[in-house]
């Protein structure tokens, strides 16, 4: 009979929808469970470290302040014995290292130094070790942070393959740990690296550098030749940042790199060791360039400040683009005397946008 | 069979159907942002953005912050965006012709002066009215506009003429930025060496009941008030399940009006904020990425997971069913704007995933949903429900929904762990039990309303009545 | 002798409180812009090192304000991050007497105190 029949079929359901019932009931039973012990146990965690954590500190601060006793000549730092009880625990030994990494990060000079020494003392430059050959790429990363941030040359050889490491993390803090420990020397992986540096990596590579500009400049006019486009970007970087006057040549041939990127860095980078020879170059392929290389060139114009330019940029007030008319009217200001008349001469001075960028400019000279 | 059992088959069925996709949909996001989420915070446990943030040549930003009305709180909320950790930032504040003294508050505060600025007009706008800096060079950053009203997004127009710099952040005046928030949203842009960047979203944070000092957040708490408490977990299931899923297929659809990044060329080659719907932020977001398919640009719009943005939860359900009933409204007119990408597959992804998932699961669920009660209650009342077997299906179903929302409470305290107390877990989790009949419902029936207001025409975004920050009223 | 020191790393705070109550000075330290105003105008150090980037007021508002108020036997170090010579710049246009880079040396730093308080 049909009744049945929909009955059979109903009850069917009926028991699959009791099973997914009690499956979801289970389901939720067990994850509420999951949380409310992880919530336990992680305050559990936390207590124990607000305990330790003062012992920690006092003995990072002895390390800091450290001075040796009159007449003695080690620079032994007396540890405690139940640090080595702590030592043991991975759980302590990472929060400790955590201390004196995080510390160290901040500090330079003697307790620097004295930083360093504890570290070794501890034995905590083979958990580094251990930690950068874990298979897991984010403990690997960390175990070469740490590893370039205390300093230990004596591992460089060991931490120089992974600058080239699949994992972009692991090759970044390779690479930054390289630089770190060598400064230019430590950049020479870019010769060799087959990935793309993205700017990240290349601000955080950068960041590594000492602020007094590199002696040797042969491997930059090198990596300026790589066919690695990322690699040429940083080179180019490096001349901006330190203001390498004596590669103003190389950094012109850029602008007539076959990638459109690279020739627009170069415009803006020759902003910063610009010469007479500078203007010329720039303008040459002015009217053949994407607008960022022509907004970028005009900025730099607007540096170099070279009255010869003065017929150029007079002749950009008439493009179309309003962004073009307003850089080409700022750097006229800042190539000759009275700018402001100049500009006021051109036949569209009184119409939008120029009479807007006049009136712009008599307020600034006012103020 | 009589023709009632079998319209009673096939709307089981097709329910059936829908609701097992739907389902297994929410299963897959689940599984797969797991994966995401856990190697955010592994790559975060090694990076230091402190020592970044001083530098020159991280990406320059410009923050846009529209303000209409916010006299009361505007100059505080400058103040704490302009103590952002992040050195080539400019901060524009747009306002939006306000009828109050949002003005005069600013200049006063902050000691303006008005500029005769040129700005190039590339996107059409309401006329400015004038441009504001202040004569004390500490709040160099701070560009204040003056503008004819004409709604958020064509503020948000304004502020993208205006900005100088080559990225730019769209937020909320009122919201509450955290210290490395910059930093923190403009790493992809810096990190994807293949692939542009052309978006990037943020999570919003409910700040209801969190004590705010000085602009800056200094303790968080879970919201007092059920409605910001139960549009908390709302938060934490989308934010931290939903986006960070379809962020990893790059296929993500919606970034928070509220908080998102974009690379400011991007924007104004595909035309800025339209300002003739009220779901600016999700059309926006949806026509950048149809100007990179269309070109065959490689891109990518990111997402990143840390609290980074805290803002007000809507309290009462007045408020609240307007939100919703705009927020519906956006959706179904970005959705008819953009109908071209349904099943697409010139649009890769873009067409054949996400178009068609917010077209079935985010604008029909909540008409399908309504027409399955009008429904159960015509069968009802004729007799025509077998009761023990609906009511199984209807638990099975509540609590899938509350499976859902534990696991999202546990993510969240695996994860970011705002609300560390175990008293505020439980809470959560019984706010979670709660909402399917308290809740739920209500946003349904916002929808549908939504869904009647655009027919009939309504446009609008109705008045956000301001509660202020409690400073701990308990 | 009082010194007021404003910074928002912990652990830089820490190390410079440790470093000067060594030498035997009194140290107020805060990591908020804002306190820092409010306890430099209720305690009145002799010295104040400062951060640059700061929570709610930057160090240049800080130099600004005990500049311009006139308090000109108060004696300012900047503490500053790589890459903010803008910044530190302006800092000395407003009236800062030193600046220290980050990372810094905590000797060099006691060294600059003792000679800036000397004066």
């Amino acid at each position: 009979m049909p009744i049945n029949d929909l009955l059979d079929t109903l009850n069917w359901k009926s028991e699959l929808l009791s099973t997914i019932i009690w499956c979801l009931l289970a389901g939720i039973g067990f994850v509420v469970s999951y949380l409310l012990i992880y919530q336990t146990s992680r305050k559990r965690e936390v207590a124990r470290k607000d305990e330790i954590n003062r012992k920690f500190q006092l003995l990072v601060e002895k390390a800091l302040f450290f001075e040796p006793e009159e007449g003695e000549t080690g620079n032994e730092i007396i540890i405690p014995p139940k640090f080595e009880k702590f030592m043991r625990k991975e759980v302590y030994r990472d929060f400790l290292l955590q201390q004196i990494v995080d510390t160290r990060k901040y500090i330079s000079g003697i307790a620097a130094d004295h930083l360093e020494e504890l570290y070794l003392q501890l034995n905590l430059h083979n958990y580094s070790l251990k930690k950068m050959n874990s298979r897991k790429w984010y403990i690997k990363a960390q175990g070469i942070q740490e590893l370039a941030l205390m300093n230990q040359t004596q591992f460089a050889e060991a931490i120089q393959p992974y600058t080239n490491h699949k994992n972009s993390y692991v090759r970044l803090e390779a690479q930054a740990a390289m630089v770190r420990l060598f400064q230019f020397k430590g950049l020479d992986f870019l010769g060799a690296t087959s990935y793309t540096m993205s700017d990240w990596e290349q601000m955080k590579v950068m960041e590594q550098l000492p602020k007094k500009p590199p002696q040797e400049t042969a491997a930059i006019k090198e990596w300026l030749q790589s066919t690695n486009q990322s690699v040429v970007l940083f080179a180019m970087r490096l001349i901006y940042n330190y203001r390498l006057y004596q590669l103003h040549d190389e950094l012109a041939a850029c602008l007539s790199h076959p990638v459109q990127f690279i020739r627009e860095k170069g415009a803006k980078f020759l902003g910063n060791i610009y010469n007479e020879t500078t203007s010329a170059l720039i303008i040459r392929r002015f009217n053949l360039e994407s607008k960022r290389y022509q907004l970028e060139a005009l900025n730099t114009l607007c540096l170099i400040g070279d009255e010869k330019n003065i017929p150029f940029l007079y002749q950009k007030l008439s493009d179309t683009d309003y962004d073009i008319k307003l850089a080409a009217a700022k750097a006229i200001l800042e190539s000759i005397e009275d700018g402001r008349a100049l500009i006021a001469q051109h036949p569209a001075a009184g119409t939008y946008p120029l009479n807007s960028i006049l009136a712009e400019f008599k307020a600034e000279q006012a103020a | 069979m009589s023709w009632q059992d079998i319209l009673a088959d096939i709307f089981t069925y097709s329910v059936l159907a829908y609701s097992l996709v739907l389902i297994a949909s929410y299963i897959f996001i689940g599984i797969y942002s797991i994966g995401e989420t856990k190697k955010y915070i592994h790559k975060n446990s090694f990076v230091d953005y402190r020592m970044l943030a001083a530098f020159d040549y991280a990406p320059s930003v410009s923050i846009l912050a529209p303000a209409y009305n916010e006299g009361a709180t505007v100059a505080e909320n400058v103040r704490s965006l302009l103590s952002i950790h992040y050195s080539n930032l400019e901060l524009v504040v747009i306002n939006d012709g306000s009828k109050d003294d949002s003005l005069q508050k600013l200049i006063a505060a902050y000691d303006l002066e008005r500029k005769p600025l040129f700005v190039n007009p590339r996107i059409p706008t309401k006329n400015i009215r004038g441009i504001y800096k202040s004569r004390n060079p500490v709040y160099r950053k701070l560009v204040v506009v003056d503008k004819e009203n004409g709604g958020k997004a064509d503020a948000l127009n304004v502020g993208i003429n205006v900005a100088k710099n080559d990225y730019i952040i769209c937020i909320d005046v009122d919201c509450i930025l955290e210290q490395d928030a910059v930093l923190k949203m403009m790493k992809p842009f810096m990190e994807n060496a293949e692939k542009k960047v052309i978006a990037s979203g943020g999570v919003v944070r409910i700040a209801n009941s969190c004590v705010v000092e000085n602009g800056r957040l200094v303790k968080v708490n879970l919201p007092k008030q059920f409605l910001p408490r139960v549009q908390t977990l709302e938060y934490i299931r989308a934010f931290l399940l939903g986006r960070m899923a379809w962020a990893r297929l790059n296929g993500l659809l919606l970034i928070s009006g509220a908080f998102g990044a974009f690379d400011k060329d991007v924007v104004i080659k595909a035309g800025g904020y339209n300002i003739n719907t009220v779901g600016e932020d999700m059309e926006l977001v949806v026509r950048m990425r149809r100007y990179m398919e269309e070109r065959k640009i490689p891109y990518v719009v990111t997402y990143i997971p840390d609290p980074l943005c805290w803002t007000e939860a809507p309290a009462s359900y007045k408020i609240l069913g307007r939100q919703r009933n705009r927020w519906t409204r956006g959706t179904i007119e970005t959705l008819k704007l953009h109908k071209r990408l349904f099943f697409n597959p010139q649009y890769g992804l873009l067409g054949l995933l996400s178009y068609p998932y917010w077209f079935f699961f985010e604008f029909m669920a909540p008409l399908i949903e309504f027409c399955g009660m009008l429904i159960f209650l015509i069968f009802a009342i004729f007799g025509l429900i077998n009761w023990p077997f609906f009511l199984l299906l209807f638990g099975a179903v509540v609590l899938f929904g509350y499976l859902f929302s534990t696991f999202a409470v546990l993510m969240e305290v695996l994860t970011f762990n705002q609300y560390k107390r175990r008293r505020d877990t439980l809470r959560l989790l019984l706010t979670a039990y709660m909402e399917p009949f308290f809740f739920h419902p209500f946003v349904v029936w916002s929808a549908i309303m939504g869904n009647r207001d655009l027919i009939l025409k309504k446009k609008g975004w109705g008045e956000m009545v301001r509660q202020g920050f409690a400073v701990n009223k308990s | 002798m009082k010194i007021l020191v404003a910074e928002d790393e912990p652990i830089m705070l820490k190390t410079i409180e440790l470093r000067l109550k060594k030498d035997g000075y009194t140290v107020i330290g805060t990591s908020d812009g804002r306190e820092a105003m409010e306890k430099i105008d209720a305690e009145q150090p002799d010295l104040i090192i400062t951060d640059i980037m700061m929570p709610y007021a930057s160090g240049l508002e800080i130099v600004g304000m005990v500049k311009q108020q006139q308090k000109k036997d108060i004696r300012i170090i900047i503490l500053s991050a790589m890459g903010q010579e803008t910044t530190v710049l302006e800092a000395f246009d407003l009236g800062a007497d030193d600046f220290i880079a980050k990372p810094f040396s905590p000797n060099e730093l006691s060294m600059r105190v003792k000679r800036l308080l000397s004066k």
